[in-house]
């Protein structure tokens, strides 16, 4: 995925990797909105309407609702979906 | 061949109907798996195609959906059509669900893919669920599918506004 970029993309990557620690990883793009992938164990037995209130209460608690709109969608995967996700791009 | 944003929705109906029609009818559960993501990849191709007809995206949903713009619905357009606020987040969050499952379990590749090759696959990455009953492989059809209907059903709605 493209690198960040921007000032709030930063500010996002923060937000999102100190509750998403390593080995967890969080990665970011802007296309038109920010996208990205949230890998982490953590998702395993998590439905996923559950990762994204998760998601969707971090994002709430950190970013006003300006920022929020400008994030289109993060998707959280447990390592094993992520990899068989990444791996098949094209 | 060209297809214009309106073939590609009306595609993504029809292989919606036809990924269920695999599922119900003919056991072909890694099929219904794979049609059920070509259905979701057309809804967000007749978006796209909408705002903008070049396609650089490939068969990557996530970048897809981003270009789709369905996350950028005019809020008022909706209110006007009598949408309430709790409405529109609901909506959006339908949204990102579905597209969170479909990130999670398709692959375009999955057209390659026997009925055991995804049976085991699918076991090997979404391991933690071993305590699903019967085929684990028709249980995994079911849940995306439901996912991916849902996803193009709300996209109908959108799609009207």
């Amino acid at each position: 995925m493209a690198r960040l970029n921007s000032a709030f993309q930063r500010k996002l990557e923060r937000i999102l990797t100190r509750r998403f620690p390593v080995p967890d990883t969080v990665k970011l793009e802007d296309h038109d909105g920010i996208i990205g992938i949230i890998t982490s164990a953590g998702f395993a037995g998590m439905e996923s309407i559950d990762r994204q209130n998760l998601i969707g209460d971090i994002l709430a608690t950190h970013l006003t609702p300006e920022e929020r709109r400008r994030v289109q969608v993060i998707v959280g995967v447990t390592p094993d979906e992520g990899t068989g996700y990444l791996a098949n791009e094209d | 061949m060209d297809f214009p944003p309106e073939h590609y929705f009306q595609t993504a109906i029809q292989r919606i109907r036809q990924a269920q029609h695999l599922y119900n009818e003919g056991s072909s559960f890694a099929l219904a798996i794979y049609v059920g993501g070509v259905a979701v990849e057309c809804l967000l191709r007749a978006f796209k195609g909408r705002r903008d007809p070049t396609f650089d995206e490939k068969h990557n949903l996530l970048r897809l959906f981003a270009a789709s713009g369905m996350l950028r619905a005019d809020r008022e357009k909706l209110r006007e059509k009598g949408w309430s606020g709790d409405q529109i987040d609901a909506h959006l969050r339908t949204l990102q669900a579905a597209v969170n499952d479909v990130v999670r379990l398709w692959a375009n590749n999955y057209r390659f893919a026997s009925e055991e090759r995804l049976r085991s696959h699918l076991k090997q990455i979404t391991g933690y669920q071993k305590k699903l009953k019967g085929d684990y492989l028709k249980e995994q059809a079911r849940r995306f599918l439901s996912s991916a209907q849902k996803f193009v059903e709300k996209g109908v709605v959108q799609w009207h506004v």
